[in-house]
């Protein structure tokens, strides 16, 4: 509050009125004290939970919360021709919907920049990586796959929608159900009786990889901030994420938003997220 | 071509579903509606939750058994500048309805289609009558549905329509009244059928059948109605909002089933005091 | 017509009127103005009509009959022997105020989807366990409204059907509405009725080749057509406007603007109540919804009957006119 007291010094406002005029100062306040507003430290992550079979109309689904960030990923599979280059090989197509019903900071409409981003980010993920194995999805090849649609919608957004929306597409995944097809002249078939092990089978998943995020706050050494909220994601200068499978076996570090990170910094974050991520996996188990 | 989402296969569809001769889907019987436990008067237990949404002004959350559906409500906030055409001096109630892809059995899309559009429209008019616009002028209230799984569509619109009544009042918008909304099916229950589903009904004499309401009608129920009705009221006010039937019915069923929505709307009005309340002594309300 | 304005005056002139049985037409509030209907006007359509309101409505609706493949749902496996109809009604924008640029488009499509569900909504004479109406997973569709494959507003949709499994007859109904003068909806059904007795489709006769192989052929004598069957079974509607305490029929667009709640009844001849839709920002008492109910039920049958015997006779005088050898003698597009 330097720049008011210089000017007045009986002027004083309120936590919440600084709060609205300079958010980053009133940020960086907390970090220089090694906390953040909501009381978590600085490599604090926000409680986790994740459900599985959460719509029944779905052939996989899951609810994660990461905060006050909530998506339901939910997975419906369709027949399809497969394309000429790879004719035993079926599609999964992951799309992320941030409607604005889930934060004033989205509008209606087609899908706004940063919902491509994620979503190029979570189809580049399973493709690059190898998530699955696409041949199991074949039902008579060159003719007919499977084509699994992977929607998230984002219930309400506080910051960090990739790492949410990526944990609720690979428990979704594990939690689909697919009837075995019959494929006759054109036709395919399932049958309509109920599920059974007999009658159905689930995707084996190569590996699932699942990411980190932080968010780097302009200070003089850049502060990672871990798992940063929405009001955290709009002070700080970028973000970068780490994507890790079982393994701890890099599938992938993406940065995004303006400022530069030195490698240490890069090696840091990927420390940190192997731990993350260990946690995370015993949430999917 | 939809540029902006990650491109799927082009004319994907749904596989055929083919049902074992020896298992018969369900068909309505005799005291026996499709959940079993249930009487044709009972609505389906419901779970009802202000404030999932942290960024709204105000939300809530509904679910009916399987029925899902979350709403947000933001405002009242200013006009955009294309929807400022003409002066009112009445708030609009711009209410959106969406579908999740996955909520319903046939895969729906991103896109707003049709019957989605009328939905928006049935629900801002179904709520605009208990909310004072009149308040504030130039000014929109945005109210957004999400329907995370559809379990029967009337019953699915009935309880979009109380969802997002609750929504607006967590928001702390001004209104006359809650809106309570429930739906009724008209099912031509067979008599002598007992397990025998009456799938080919020709034969069923006139007589050997009976007309019931089925108060909120879930899917498989859904599909054996004869039609359905949705009806919207404020039961303090003692007013109905919107009533939306479709199929025919005989003058005398469409008053039986008036009076039973209102009887059932009552019921639900007091599940929506008490998660107001709940969202109150949480000290949750903004 | 959410743009156009009324001022305080006009408004309560009307309350008054209305109040007092006389509204500034010198009607009373049951009262319909004239309605002219004209049968055949289109000549490269299976069947079409005009509709004209004396206070201004004008509208033209069309059914044009095309094969097509059947709709399956993939679920349920119903409507494999079902023809299907499918509704779009269309507002020449200049035509109101409110339906320049985007609120066409909700016009059109709220009108598409009353029509669409009234048309599909319990076929009276048909078993009604094998009406299978608004199934959801029928109901997600594309932006052309067909109504669900249940028994389609008395129409017999199983008479459609040309191969089962593979080639109905589909009905596009599509209206142009070309002048707005109030009570829209009203003279929609109407002119969809009218237009549904004037509609004649060729003769399809089977061909099986005995290997489960079905062929068709078109019987493409014009006098050997035939009439689209369940048609008297049709409903029509009745909008009723809310006005202070009481409600009007027929309102004119002044009386539109006034109006705080609408309900629209269809209603078959037979008195069942196919359809009820509320609109408009307004409330009403339950009451006050029953009778309405009644009262446009009433209403409804009457109307019915009116334009039954309306059409009737047209058929007839064009039937005559026929056996003398002259051509029907239509008043055309221009008539007045």
């Amino acid at each position: 509050m330097t720049s008011v007291a210089a000017t007045s010094s009986t002027f004083t406002f309120s936590a919440a009125a600084f709060q609205r005029l300079h958010p980053a100062e009133y940020f960086r306040k907390f970090v220089s004290q090694g906390v953040r507003p909501d009381g978590r430290l600085l490599s604090g992550f926000r409680p986790t939970t994740v459900h599985k079979s959460v719509v029944s109309t779905a052939n996989g689904s899951s609810m994660v919360r990461v905060g006050g960030t909530t998506v339901v990923c939910g997975i419906k599979a369709e027949v399809a021709e497969p394309t000429l280059e790879a004719q035993d090989k079926g599609y999964i197509v992951p799309n992320v919907e941030l409607s604005p019903m889930c934060s004033s900071a989205f509008k209606a409409g087609p899908p706004s920049e940063q919902a491509q981003v994620v979503s190029d980010a979570i189809d580049r993920i399973l493709k690059d990586s190898d998530v699955v194995d696409l041949e199991q999805l074949c039902i008579e090849k060159g003719r007919a796959v499977w084509a699994l649609w992977a929607d998230v919608v984002c219930i309400s957004y506080d910051g960090n929608i990739l790492d949410a929306a990526l944990l609720a597409v690979m428990t979704a995944l594990t939690n689909v159900r697919l009837r075995k097809p019959t494929y006759d002249e054109g036709v395919v078939t399932v049958s309509g009786e109920a599920l059974t092990e007999e009658n159905s089978f689930s995707l084996t998943l190569t590996r699932t990889p699942l990411s980190t995020t932080f968010a780097i706050f302009d200070t003089p050494n850049n502060t990672l901030l871990a798992d940063p909220n929405s009001a955290e994601e709009n002070v700080s200068l970028g973000r970068i994420t780490v994507t890790l499978d079982e393994k701890n076996q890099l599938c992938g570090v993406h940065k995004v938003g303006s400022g530069s990170c030195s490698p240490a910094l890069i090696k840091s974050c990927i420390e940190r997220a192997k731990e993350r991520t260990q946690e995370l996996r015993s949430l999917l188990a | 071509m939809d540029r902006k989402r990650v491109a799927g296969p082009e004319n994907a569809v749904a596989p055929l579903v083919e049902y074992p001769k020896d298992q018969l889907r369900w068909a309505p019987q005799q005291e026996h509606r499709h959940s079993s436990k249930r009487q044709p008067e009972d609505i389906r237990p419901i779970y009802l939750k202000t404030g999932l949404i942290n960024q709204a002004n105000g939300s809530a959350y509904i679910e009916l058994e399987r029925t899902k559906i979350a709403c947000g409500v933001y405002g009242p906030r200013q006009k955009k500048a294309s929807q400022l055409s003409s002066f009112s001096g009445k708030g609009t109630l711009n209410c959106e309805f969406k579908f999740a892809t996955f909520s319903c059995q046939k895969r729906r899309h991103h896109i707003r289609d049709a019957q989605e559009r009328e939905l928006s429209q049935v629900l801002s008019q179904a709520l605009a009558p208990a909310v004072r616009l009149e308040l504030f002028p130039k000014s929109v209230v945005d109210v957004y549905v999400t329907v995370l799984e559809n379990d029967g569509l009337a019953a699915c619109l009935a309880a979009a329509i109380t969802c997002a009544s609750v929504a607006l009042a967590h928001a702390g918008i001004e209104m006359l009244d809650l809106v309570a909304a429930c739906s009724g099916s008209y099912m031509t229950v067979p008599r002598n059928a007992l397990g025998q589903p009456q799938t080919d009904a020709t034969t069923t004499a006139a007589g050997a059948s009976r007309d019931e309401i089925w108060m909120d009608a879930d899917l498989e129920e859904e599909k054996h109605e004869d039609g359905s009705i949705v009806l919207a009221y404020m039961p303090s006010l003692n007013q109905v909002t919107h009533v939306l039937q479709n199929g025919r019915a005989e003058g005398a069923v469409i008053s039986q089933s008036v009076e039973s929505c209102i009887e059932a709307c009552n019921k639900i009005y007091a599940v929506m005091q008490h998660s107001l309340l709940e969202s109150i002594t949480n000290g949750k309300t903004q | 017509m959410p743009t156009n304005l009324i001022s305080p005056a006009e408004r309560d002139y009307i309350l008054k009127g209305v109040e007092a049985n006389v509204r500034a037409d010198g009607r009373q509030r049951g009262d319909y103005r004239e309605v002219s209907i004209e049968t055949g006007i289109i000549s490269q359509t299976s069947g079409s009509a005009r509709v004209k309101i004396a206070g201004g409505t004008d509208m033209l609706v069309s059914v044009r009959a095309e094969i097509g493949p059947v709709l399956v749902d993939s679920e349920t496996g119903d409507g494999a022997d079902k023809g299907q109809i499918i509704c779009s009604v269309e507002c020449v924008p200049s035509a109101s105020q409110g339906w320049e640029g985007r609120g066409a488009d909700d016009v059109n499509n709220e009108l598409s989807q009353i029509m669409a569900r009234i048309l599909s909504s319990g076929n009276a004479m048909v078993d009604s366990t094998s009406t299978d109406a608004s199934s959801p997973s029928a109901t997600s569709k594309p932006s052309s409204t067909p109504s669900s494959k249940g028994g389609a507003a008395g129409i017999d949709l199983s008479k459609l059907c040309i191969i089962p499994g593979r080639l109905c007859w589909i009905l596009y109904i599509d209206a142009l509405i070309l002048d707005y003068g109030g009570n829209i909806i009203d003279a929609l059904l109407m002119g969809t009725r009218a237009a549904i007795f004037d509609t004649q489709i060729p003769k399809t006769q089977l061909q099986e080749f005995g290997d489960g192989q079905f062929d068709f052929e078109l019987q493409d004598d014009t006098e050997d057509m035939v009439t689209i069957e369940g048609r008297e079974n049709m409903p029509i509607c009745v909008t009723l406007n809310k006005i202070g305490a009481r409600y009007i029929v027929d309102a004119s667009p002044l009386e539109e603007l006034v109006t705080e709640a609408r309900l629209t009844i269809a209603v078959n001849k037979y008195g069942q109540v196919c359809g009820l839709q509320k609109s408009q920002e307004g409330c009403m008492e339950p009451s006050l919804l029953l009778e309405m109910i009644q009262s446009g039920k009433t209403m409804g049958q009457a109307l019915i009957k009116q334009l039954d015997a309306k059409i009737e006779a047209e058929a007839a005088t064009d039937l005559s006119m026929r056996m003398q050898g002259k051509p029907p003698q239509k008043y055309g597009f221009f008539a007045q």
